[in-house]
């Protein structure tokens, strides 16, 4: 890996953030953060801890294809039919029936078009 | 100056009136409402209450006192810079939905009595949905369902809390609650819009679903006026402690996972409402000082992360990590506002975070366990991992889509609300004073005591070198992690079979039954006199032109009348005799 002037700089806070345990007065540590680098070390193997806990045991158990509820519910793109567009898209939908008309059947919204839209952003 | 009603009030009455305002002047007669209401606010003094009696019960619309006032000047502050950045958008619903739901957050805070929150709480919900609806797609359409459904849900656990309190005590006063079941109810009601896991996935649901500009007034009023209730009613109750930690860990570990940016948001928002939450369970004046400075802190940086976001969405109409990348040239200014934002959250030296949440983390090393101080610092590694570094990684740097990025510019207004939003988050950073004076108790927390940098510089830089050493292995993938709202999604199918069907076969059963009985009536009612001669009723006729038509209805209704005064007079007389 090449080293640019941003891993110098990166390597040179890091330096900076440890020399702060050169500062100011020694006490004997009360509780387990009050020891020097603690706080280092926490950002360093929290970061190990999460990514493991997230990746290795909560991704593989959880994970699901993004249309997993449905097409419908896959979030599209922001750049599609235009608000009014959909707004006479659905004023010309059929209405629901009587009650008589139940189904079985899940029920969905008619007429309403699939993409996605800006909402109003233009 | 206007006397003591809400500052809700000013901006629910502008949301009344803006559909009858000219289109071209209705985004600047939208910033009037908060202007005003920062006005009103600045005249209140604390001790300042309205009170008027309904039947025999007390009600106090407004009360103003330090804890209200806090949250009263950060949500009118955020209304304001909300509508700066949505000074371009051309929708009048959503307009007024966002004032409605800034207005009625306001009347909430400062509400002395329940059912005064709770007449706010409902409509808050209501006109936050109105947000994710208006997007207008089937999937914000359905989420703004779901959203609803389940702050329903809380509103009528907050209800039947409030009925139960009021016939134990006879009071409608919304302070300190006593442990019971209706104090369990009421928490409930709460814990649903402060986002308390398992009452969590809505947030998650709706957020990444609302419109860009929507969006940014959904991430500042409903877990915030969730936690000032909290903080009203439940300090110092231990099991917010772990309910708030559990947040804060559920949420960074979703945040690590998702592939939405504005999902990483919302998960965040679970993650740091957790940290307040945490506050308030440990009930000391230090942890709910941090945990109301925290409130207040979070509406700005968060405002800003949605408001960044939403930039990067409208110029590029995409929203996912997997379809970004790359865009740092292109998108520059909207990258600096964006991590303004995400320092902030991480708590970085000299941006806003750094004065408030260690201060909540500093109340749980003087009144806690060690288990809660570590776990808190735990949530914040995750917090800057997934907010300030793989965000910001994978969607400005990192590789490019396979798909080229077109990038369109975004309105002027969008580049000055970030502006506005990133000043007072480094302004507060650099000078907590303002924010420290108003808070409820006297502040002692110095967060820039050597300690407290130290702890802020290491985590940050050591977190980001292990992000920097693992970073291929935190690739997002086009995926979707199932959350508790599974259980309510993926049952729909048997709650539409086994609750909307047989309800629905009862209606269709009436349905026919009382046509049948209409039409029976009606066929009586042709020849009444032959019907008596000879017991059968005539022919069913389906010619309404008929002469005898004009007869049906009358003799039909004397028919019926008759008939239910006789067997009134009956009823009447054997339960007499």
């Amino acid at each position: 890996m090449k080293m640019t002037i941003w891993h110098r700089l990166f390597g040179l806070a890091l330096i900076g953030a440890l020399s702060l345990e050169l500062l100011g007065d020694r006490t004997a540590p009360v509780e387990v953060w009050d020891y020097p680098l603690f706080f280092a070390l926490m950002g360093l193997f929290g970061c190990f801890i999460l990514s493991l806990v997230a990746k290795g045991i909560v991704s593989p158990a959880l994970d699901r294809p993004e249309d997993f509820y449905g097409p419908e519910d896959a979030e599209g793109d922001w750049t599609s039919q235009s608000p009014a567009a959909r707004a006479d898209a659905r004023a010309t939908s059929p209405e629901t029936g009587t009650y008589s008309d139940v189904s079985a059947e899940t029920p969905g919204r008619p007429g309403a078009p699939t993409d996605s839209s800006n909402g109003g952003e233009g | 100056m206007f006397g003591a009603f809400t500052p809700g009030l000013i901006l629910i009455v502008v949301a009344v009136l803006l559909p009858f305002v000219p289109k071209a002047t209705r985004s600047w007669v939208f910033l009037a409402a908060p202007i005003l209401a920062l006005l009103h606010i600045s005249g209140f003094t604390p001790g300042m209450t309205t009170s008027w009696t309904l039947a025999t019960f007390e009600l106090t619309p407004v009360r103003v006192d330090p804890l209200a006032n806090v949250f009263g000047w950060i949500f009118a502050l955020v209304t304001l810079i909300g509508g700066i950045y949505a000074i371009h958008l051309k929708d009048v619903g959503q307009q007024s939905s966002a004032l409605l739901y800034a207005g009625s957050a306001l009347g909430a805070v400062y509400a002395g009595d329940l059912f005064t929150l709770i007449f706010f709480w409902e409509i808050m919900a209501f006109a936050s949905a109105y947000l994710v609806w208006a997007r207008r797609t089937d999937e914000s359409y359905a989420s703004a369902m779901r959203y609803l459904f389940v702050h329903i849900f809380g509103g009528s656990l907050l209800l039947g809390g409030i009925l139960w309190q009021i016939s134990e005590t006879g009071s409608l006063a919304f302070d300190t609650f006593e442990p019971g079941w209706p104090a369990w109810l009421i928490l409930g009601g709460f814990a649903v819009n402060a986002a308390v896991v398992p009452f969590h996935a809505w947030i998650a649901d709706a957020y990444p679903r609302g419109t860009i500009t929507g969006s940014v007034f959904l991430s500042a009023f409903t877990t915030k006026t969730a936690v000032y209730t909290m903080a009203r009613g439940f300090p110092g109750w231990e099991i917010l402690i772990w309910a708030g930690l559990l947040m804060a860990l559920y949420g960074v570990t979703y945040a690590i996972l998702s592939n939405d940016i504005r999902r990483v948001l919302a998960y965040h928002i679970v993650s740091q409402v957790g940290f307040m939450v945490t506050g308030i369970g440990i009930g000391t004046e230090l942890a709910l000082n941090g945990a109301t400075s925290h409130a207040y802190t979070h509406i700005l940086y968060k405002g800003l992360l949605f408001m960044a976001t939403g930039a990067l969405i409208y110029a590029t109409g995409r929203s996912k990590m997997t379809e970004l990348g790359g865009l740092f040239r292109q998108t520059p200014a909207i990258f600096w506002f964006y991590m303004v934002a995400a320092l902030s959250i991480s708590s970085a030296p000299f941006f806003s975070g750094f004065i408030s949440k260690p201060m909540t983390i500093s109340g749980a090393e003087y009144a806690s366990t060690p288990t809660v101080v570590l776990l808190l610092h735990l949530a914040s590694v995750g917090t800057f991992l997934s907010v300030g570094l793989k965000l910001p990684w994978f969607t400005w740097f990192g590789s490019k889509p396979d798909t080229p990025v077109t990038v369109k510019p975004i309105p002027w207004n969008m580049y000055a609300a970030m502006g506005i939003g990133a000043g007072l988050n480094i302004v507060l950073g650099v000078w907590p004073a303002p924010l420290y004076g108003i808070l409820p108790y006297e502040v002692t927390f110095d967060p820039y005591e050597l300690k407290g940098l130290k702890k802020g510089f290491q985590i940050l830089l050591f977190t980001g070198l292990a992000f920097f050493l693992i970073v291929d292995r935190l690739k997002p993938k086009p995926k979707i992690q199932l959350d508790t709202d599974w259980v309510y999604r993926i049952s729909k199918d048997a709650a539409w079979r086994f609750l909307v069907v047989p309800v629905q076969r009862v209606f269709a059963w009436g349905e026919r039954a009382s046509w049948g009985a209409a039409s029976t009536l009606a066929r009586l009612g042709i020849d009444p006199v032959s019907v008596a001669r000879t017991g059968r009723p005539g022919p069913q006729s389906d010619d309404h032109r008929s002469a005898s038509t004009e007869l049906r209805v009358p003799m039909t209704l004397m028919v019926v009348i008759s008939a239910a005064t006789i067997v009134g007079i009956l009823v009447v007389v054997w339960l007499r005799g």
